[in-house]
């Protein structure tokens, strides 16, 4: 199965200027989800090679959905940046151990899966709103800022989504929705930070280069919520 | 009164509280670890305010009246937008993000 994940890493980093090689590279690393998700019996979303290999694809599959939209159609500079981004983490989830373990009893539920995988939607999308901000930084077009806001609105609408899951597993597992830690505490931020993004668009164009920058640092505060806090800090979520 | 009325329903206001309540959460989070950690999760909220000193507790506190204000500034807004737009005839186009305000009113609400 792993060559399918190189296979995917590399026409992500090396592709990246063509944006059927990056389709072929996505295709490769669905191929991989599916085969592994088959192989357990599951959806791969437990430990850090999994969840960083579900997320390098979901940054391939909104990358490309994204690139569906008339102002990036012909972007080579937005393809780049998905494919590398995507690349990235998929060589990065080639560093960690794949752990071949059954569903363990506490996330066993539809409510785990569906909170895990609407996050990395969310994910996904905030990564692909800072790409767009980072060429409205570059090339200053309005519609990108349009684009902007609809990936951080979507990104953010499958985080509340998550977030509502999160809490139901929370429930079954713990007895309690909520729980105080500092993944819980991140995951508030995270959605109060694309909030205030949200919010930002309605002081028009001229806030626009604050909705840029803080596009870019959204993505920043995701990977410190997904990554820094499960990596670095001890939690609910802890790898 | 009328002053204060546009600082309550000012987007500006809500922009600032946002950022400052995602500020203190984050400082919060570096310290919450060990012995304060397993409390908080094993005490009712205000007991947990009530038994550790200000120096651990400075960012819940500080979040909380953050939040109350920023519930104060929702509010407000939904209550002008509604009225504003239900006098215009443009009730639709309120409905999406008045029920996000209404989520967020009732997720803090249950916290209490």
């Amino acid at each position: 199965m792993q060559p399918l994940l190189l296979t995917f890493t590399a026409l992500c980093l090396f592709g990246a200027f063509n944006r059927w090689l990056t389709a072929l590279g996505l295709a490769a690393g669905i191929g991989y989800l599916g085969l592994r998700g088959w192989s357990l019996g599951r959806l791969p979303l437990v430990g850090p090679h999994d969840t960083i290999a579900f997320f390098a694809v979901s940054l391939a599959v909104m990358g490309l959905a994204t690139r569906l939209s008339r102002p990036l159609s012909k972007a080579a500079w937005f393809n780049a940046a998905v494919g590398i981004t995507a690349g990235i983490f998929g060589g990065l989830s080639l560093l960690f151990p794949i752990r071949n373990m059954p569903m363990p009893a506490i996330l066993d539920t539809l409510w785990f899966e569906l909170h895990v995988v609407l996050a990395f939607f969310a994910y996904a999308l905030f990564g692909v709103g800072a790409m767009v901000s980072g060429g409205w930084l570059a090339y200053r077009e309005r519609a990108l800022m349009d684009i902007q806001f609809k990936t951080a609105l979507a990104g953010w609408s499958f985080f509340s989504g998550s977030m509502v899951a999160g809490g139901i597993w929370g429930y079954y597992a713990w007895g309690t929705y909520w729980l105080w830690t500092p993944k819980e505490l991140w995951t508030s931020i995270l959605w109060l930070f694309y909030a205030l993004l949200l919010h930002l668009r309605l002081k028009g164009a001229k806030w626009d280069l604050l909705s840029a920058w803080l596009g870019i640092l959204g993505f920043v505060v995701t990977l410190f919520t997904y990554l820094g806090v499960s990596l670095l800090m001890k939690s609910s979520h802890s790898f | 009164m009328k002053r204060l009325w546009n600082l309550l329903i000012s987007l500006e206001a809500g922009l600032v509280l946002l950022a400052l309540v995602c500020i203190a959460m984050a400082g919060g989070s570096f310290g919450l670890k060990g012995d304060v950690a397993a409390a908080i999760n094993a005490m009712p909220l205000f007991a947990w305010l009530a038994e550790f000193s200000l120096a651990t507790t400075w960012w819940l506190w500080l979040t909380l009246v953050l939040l109350a204000l920023l519930v104060l500034n929702t509010l407000c807004c939904s209550a002008d937008t509604v009225f504003q737009r239900f006098n215009r005839n443009a009730v639709l186009s309120w409905i999406p993000s008045q029920l996000i305000h209404a989520g967020f009113l009732l997720i803090v609400l249950v916290h209490l």
